[in-house]
């Protein structure tokens, strides 16, 4: 399309560019004004136009955007909007924000952009079952060996996890979603 | 920028930065040896940092310099600050290739054509009997396996390779492709698109000094181009102008060097920012490619 635009420019080249013209997009744009149109009465009398008109000094009609803070109440938000502070968390639908203090220098995980935790479970055709973390920034290795530490402490039987430095993920074998939620949160995540 | 915003209070308030930018540097003028010099610019630097929305945690904005066209060496006018999810996330080479492939595809149209049995002139008629011949039993000589027969399961064109990408997988490709090229060190930010003669050979002459590689790509957030640019770069095939809106990643690729002004990372951010932060924003099987 560059291409297209350098050529056309070629082609004019030596003679004046336009700038700034507004493309016409019908052919009756120019021939006649809205105005004249809009407050045009019949049969027509010029003293009843001109009181419509938006220049007298009563008109017709009054240019208001006021209620348009209604329309903007409908229209869906083009951003997940951050959530307000609470008193009290976790809230009751269970959410708890991140906390900076508790976070390791070493290693972070991301929230979502929903303000979840980015920890998924996946249940695989032949009956396997997984949890896996995702948005890993840092050490993945750390985060692999506190992760197997809180294992050891919580869960009886020994859980084998799979890290993927490059695709910065890590995958728990076994449904322990809540163990590995509670984990992060325990982090601050 | 508020020392910018003191000694321009002629402009009126609206103009943002890089429209200020751009009035500035159009006050290049031409010395007598025949180099170009930039007369009137604020004080050095003109930014250190830039306001960054939806900042990661995590990674510390990547750091580009900024610099301007106006002059053949750069001149370096500041330092700006890029958003790591944009300009610094992993080089996903299949996620490019994903992109590329899709802008090669959906406007293709497959022209391949080819006659079935019954489109190949003759063949109505039984070769030999059905028994008796100790032959295989043919009925037509314009089957598929005979020579000079008819083509089964033939390319019958004209037919449209379309298909959308999903707005993931377009939004993630632009913004693998920013990182390479920001990795590569083939990202550059410019002021403006403001150069002080309509020649192509000063064009030229600074892609040549200042190591831009063979073909460069200068976006900018309008498509109303600066005058003297369009005709310089008129003249060369590998010099290309584009808006913000004709961003693709084919086209970055393809070029050597992206030139970006300082407008158009803003536009380039807030929109991707935008998509990446949406709540509508999925990645479905339907947007890839059919096999």
């Amino acid at each position: 399309m560059a291409a297209t635009i350098a050529r056309n420019f070629a082609r004019i080249r030596g003679h004046v560019l336009r700038r700034n013209t507004p493309a016409m997009l019908f052919k009756h744009a120019r021939r006649y004004n809205h105005d004249e149109v809009n407050n045009y009465t019949v049969p027509y009398f010029p003293e009843e136009a001109k009181k419509r008109s938006s220049d007298a000094e009563y008109p017709d009609i009054e240019v208001s955007t006021e209620d348009f803070k209604f329309v903007e109440r409908l229209l869906p938000q083009k951003t997940v909007p951050i959530p307000d502070e609470q008193e009290l968390y976790p809230t009751p639908s269970g959410w708890v924000p991140t906390n900076e203090n508790l976070q390791p220098k070493e290693y972070g995980v991301r929230r979502t952009r929903n303000h979840m935790l980015p920890c998924y479970y996946k249940k695989h055709n032949n009956g396997r079952e997984t949890v896996k973390i995702q948005r890993i920034y840092g050490d993945i290795w750390k985060l692999k060996e506190d992760l197997s530490g809180y294992f050891a402490s919580n869960v009886e039987f020994p859980v084998d996890i799979q890290v993927h430095e490059v695709g910065r993920w890590i995958l728990v074998r076994g449904n322990y979603t809540e163990q590995v939620a509670q984990f992060l949160l325990s982090k601050g995540f | 920028m508020m020392v910018l915003t003191n000694t321009l209070c002629v402009l009126p308030k609206q103009l943002r930065l890089g429209n200020i930018l751009r009035f500035i540097s159009t006050c290049s003028k031409k010395l007598n040896d025949g180099s170009y010099m930039a007369t009137e610019r604020p004080p050095l630097p003109i930014m250190t940092s830039r306001k960054i929305e939806f900042p990661n945690p995590y990674i510390a904005p990547k750091q580009a310099w900024l610099e301007n066209l106006d002059t053949v060496n750069s001149e370096k006018l500041g330092i700006v600050d890029l958003h790591p999810d944009i300009f610094g996330v992993a080089p996903r080479i299949d996620m490019l290739h994903r992109n590329v492939k899709w802008q090669q595809l959906y406007k293709y149209i497959n022209y391949d054509w080819e006659p079935t049995r019954a489109e190949v002139r003759g063949g109505g008629r039984k070769m030999w009997p059905q028994k008796k011949t100790g032959r295989h039993r043919a009925g037509s000589n314009r089957a598929p396996q005979w020579r000079g027969g008819g083509k089964a399961m033939a390319e019958r064109g004209p037919y449209s390779k379309y298909y959308m990408l999903s707005e993931a997988d377009r939004i993630n490709g632009l913004c693998i492709a920013l990182s390479v090229k920001y990795a590569q060190n083939d990202l550059h930010i410019v002021d403006s698109l403001e150069i002080p003669t309509d020649e192509s050979e000063y064009l030229e002459e600074l892609i040549d000094t200042r190591y831009w590689g063979f073909s460069a790509l200068f976006v900018d957030d309008t498509d109303i181009m600066p005058e003297n640019i369009a005709l310089a770069a008129s003249d060369i095939g590998q010099f290309n102008l584009m808006p913000v809106y004709g961003l693709n990643v084919y086209s970055i690729l393809k070029h050597n060097t992206l030139v970006l002004t300082l407008a158009a990372v803003d536009k380039i951010e807030k929109k991707l920012l935008e998509r990446l932060h949406s709540p509508f924003l999925h990645s479905s099987k339907k947007g890839k490619r059919p096999s």
